[in-house]
């Protein structure tokens, strides 16, 4: 009987299963056997005898990660970087989204929301060119336009590490922030016209209208948007620190992040393992922040908890 | 219940059966490889019919377009396919990290350039990213094993095997400044002895004065060729002799050396005052573009005989050298080890050192890889003398397919380049043998055992070096501070290694 109950269940949800399978088994092709490869990080690698060949060598590849600064470094470049794009990301695109919610012509809204789209969609080497066309230390339009005319010496910008935190956050939010405007921005016009009419009636003023009505009904969009970019909080966003700055040796201490790291111990120094060994790295730090931020939403706000 | 279970087998299987083929792979690998090793001997004369023609693919360090680059291919093909049953694929412009990337991924590539400042042989032989020629060499290029001093392919040798054929080219070369003829002429700038940092810095100046938009020092590629004086880097500049030119075979910190620090000083100086390009670190355009706009006077340079041709031709502006104080002509093993090598990628290693043969020895081949297409690239100036120019409308700015021969096994059996002295490779044979051998010539620094150190280090140096040597930064605190940073990363325990291996190889050479 219950042999049968099962496989009755089974029926009814097979349809369900198959339609799983094209996700797994792309999550499986990309994201599962390429652990495999984890194992280089232990190795002394060898192109003659292979990935699962080479000789181990244990932790040996971490050494020089903890040897300099350099992992204390690239974690925290990561990591404060990422937490401030994620706040300001976030209240930058909200404030957005409210103000669009409350142009009246329709046109115009179409613009605003085009515009503000535009930045998302260009390639991060033409944005790198963009800022190189702002920064460029003889030619550049803040050197030669701005600074000159009012009598200040240019900034040699690439070999100056101390602004470069406020132009990554600033390209990146310039870049980013009409993207995820657009997704409040959807919330937004689904809040029910009669909140907004209530609260009128009962006196609300316009910021009271935004703060009760607005932001309460965005909240679940938020926590949600919030806790898919934390889970991404140790990957960082490749172009931005690699090309924007234009790779330049001065910025590093403030520009390498772990996938900028990795990237240039595969190719300019040659060496497999060891830039294995800082992908591991990243993985294993990326795994406890997930799982402890996944744990605070859980502690704050349950059912927004993704496991 | 017996669902997952059966989920679970699934997934076990699946999981079996891509490792197993990843096994697979690399055993099907030996056996081609094997395999190949039977079919190719003995038919180094033997015309190899069509159906075995193996594709050898050749990554090349001078620019073309791709059309260019796939027209030379075929037309080295025609010669290659009856000859030894090789086709030629050609990829051109291939920096350092195309090339890692590509000896790390397995990607289709045969032969190769290794240039001792973008690739250690010694990490790269290490690692068995590329392979011992010793064998190859004896069967399929005897004449090549025969032709190469036995001075010289010590310079490749790693651990006992040869694993790279040294291009013919400088073995030794001299450093110096280079700059604009009319210009130095124009301003009465005397280039007939050579320069201190103090006639340098006065002649700079002159040429800022009368040309006050121009920067009289430009960078190249955002960095500075360097050492401006005789220095021998063993390798790499982790650990170097300071001055090759002397006896002394102390290893030291070649950042927290004088020298550097007073080069470093007058760049920075010169940077400061306008005189150097502002922000070269920053800057793309190699110095040629810069000579060529008229934006730039000079750069430090390396020199070595037929230079001032070279130079002239690759400008489109009459160029001469002056040789820096302290940078009289000198040979050190990276001069010399500069090498075509054959990848682990080869699925062919034998056809690949038959195609390096001819490459080596082969007139014909050699200057199609060289100079590219009769026509296009270049037309006879005089045939009787083997003297070639540009076709009419063609220059160094425009061909669709740059000549570096030194970049290439052996230019010297290639074709002249008008305005070269006929007898160019002569005087560079002289050059090479007159040059001063540094007490480590033919020493080649084996890093695997201090990988840790060379990998932090190097992070350290990519860091600091490029706005260093191009005056960007201040030497007064990035230099302290980049040795601080050094010393942290391990340099001490290079150089001691260094050391300690080159103290090992003198006493083996008495």
């Amino acid at each position: 009987m219950n042999k049968k109950s099962t496989f009755v269940k089974w029926r009814r949800y097979l349809p369900l299963y198959l339609m799983l399978i094209p996700g797994v088994v792309y999550i499986f092709i990309n994201n599962y056997i390429p652990m495999a490869g984890l194992i280089m990080a232990f190795e002394k690698y060898d192109y003659k005898l292979g990935m699962f060949k080479s000789p181990k060598i244990g932790l040996d590849n971490f050494t020089y990660l903890f040897a300099t600064k350099d992992a204390l470094n690239i974690t925290r470049n990561t990591l404060l970087y990422n937490a401030v794009f994620i706040i300001l990301g976030n209240i930058l695109a909200i404030t957005v989204a409210v103000l669009l919610n409350d142009v009246r012509s329709k046109t115009k809204k179409k613009i605003y929301q085009t515009l503000i789209l535009i930045p998302y969609l260009i390639s991060t080497v033409i944005v790198s060119y963009i800022v190189y066309g702002f920064l460029n230390t003889q030619n550049g339009f803040i050197n030669n336009s701005i600074l000159e005319p009012l009598g200040k010496n240019g900034i040699a910008w690439y070999s100056q590490p101390k602004y470069w935190p406020f132009i990554i956050t600033f390209v990146y939010l310039w870049k980013n922030f009409g993207y995820s405007s657009i997704i409040y921005f959807a919330t937004v016009v689904g809040i029910d016209k009669t909140y907004y009419e209530a609260a009128v009636i009962d006196g609300a003023t316009r910021w009271q209208q935004v703060r009760y009505v607005t932001l309460s009904s965005l909240k679940p969009t938020i926590i949600t948007l919030v806790l898919m970019s934390i889970g991404r909080i140790f990957y960082s966003d490749f172009g931005l620190f690699y090309q924007v700055p234009m790779n330049s040796g001065a910025l590093i201490d403030v520009t390498n992040t772990i996938d900028t790291y990795v990237y240039r111990g595969l190719t300019t120094l040659n060496n497999v393992g060891m830039s294995a060994a800082a992908g591991f790295y990243q993985s294993i730090v990326g795994f406890i922040l997930v799982l402890t931020a996944n744990m605070i939403v859980r502690k704050v706000s349950r059912e927004n908890a993704l496991f | 219940m017996k669902m997952k279970k059966l989920l679970a087998t699934g997934f076990a299987t699946a999981m079996a059966v891509t490792t197993l083929a990843g096994c697979g792979s690399a055993a099907d690998n030996n056996a081609s490889q094997s395999a190949g090793t039977d079919s190719a001997a003995g038919s180094t004369q033997v015309a190899a019919s069509n159906d075995d023609v193996t594709t050898i693919t050749i990554y090349a360090y001078n620019n073309s377009t791709t059309e260019a680059a796939e027209k030379v291919a075929a037309a080295v093909s025609e010669i290659t396919e009856p000859a030894i049953g090789v086709k030629v694929n050609l990829l051109t412009g291939v920096s350092s990290e195309q090339l890692n990337l590509a000896l790390a991924s397995g990607e289709d590539l045969d032969l190769f350039f290794a240039m001792p400042w973008q690739v250690s042989m010694s990490t790269m032989a290490a690692t068995n990213q590329i392979i011992a020629l010793d064998d190859l060499l004896a069967e399929y290029a005897p004449d090549v094993l025969s032709g190469i001093s036995e001075d010289d392919w010590r310079c490749s040798t790693v651990s006992g095997s040869i694993y790279g054929v040294p291009m013919n080219k400088d073995k030794a070369q001299g450093r110096g400044f280079e700059m604009v003829k009319s210009i130095a002429d124009e301003l009465g700038i005397d280039y007939s002895t050579p320069w201190t940092y103090e006639d340098l810095d006065a002649n700079l100046r002159k040429v800022k004065e009368a040309y006050p938009d121009m920067y009289p020092l430009v960078p190249n590629g955002g960095t500075m060729i360097y050492p401006a004086w005789a220095c021998d880097v063993l390798s790499d500049d982790l650990g170097v002799l300071e001055n090759a030119l002397s006896d002394s075979t102390q290893v030291v910190n070649f950042y927290d050396t004088d020298s550097f620090k007073e080069y470093c000083k007058w760049v920075y100086q010169w940077a400061q005052e306008g005189l150097m390009m502002p922000d070269a670190v920053n800057t793309t355009e190699g110095y040629q573009e810069f000579f060529n706009s008229g934006v730039g006077f000079g750069t430090f340079t390396s020199f070595k005989a037929g230079f001032e041709a070279e130079e002239t031709r690759k400008c489109g502006k009459d160029i001469v050298v002056v040789q820096m104080e302290n940078g009289a002509p000198h040979s050190t093993t990276s001069m010399v080890n500069a090498s075509w090598c054959i990848a682990n990628n080869s699925k062919n290693p034998e056809k690949a050192m038959q195609m390096l043969n001819l490459m080596y020895t082969n007139p014909e081949v050699s200057n199609l890889l060289v100079n590219g297409i009769e026509g296009d690239n270049w037309v006879f100036a005089d045939e009787s003398k083997g003297v070639i120019t540009y076709p009419e409308g063609v220059d160094s700015s425009n061909t669709s397919y740059s000549s570096v021969g030194w970049a290439w096994p052996n230019e010297q059996i290639t074709y002249v380049w008008e305005g070269d002295e006929p007898d160019v490779w002569e005087q560079l044979g002289e050059f090479n043998k007159n040059a001063q051998s540094s007490p480590a010539k033919g020493f080649v620094w084996d890093n695997s055992g201090v990988l840790n150190e060379v990998t932090a280090c190097n992070n350290v140096v990519e860091k600091y070096r490029a706005g260093l040597l191009t005056g960007c930064l201040d030497p007064e605190t990035a230099i302290p501070q980049m040795n601080q940073e050094l010393e942290a990363a391990g340099i001490n325990t290079i150089i001691e290694a260094k050391q300690a291996q080159l103290d090992a190889w003198l006493a083996e050479q008495n």
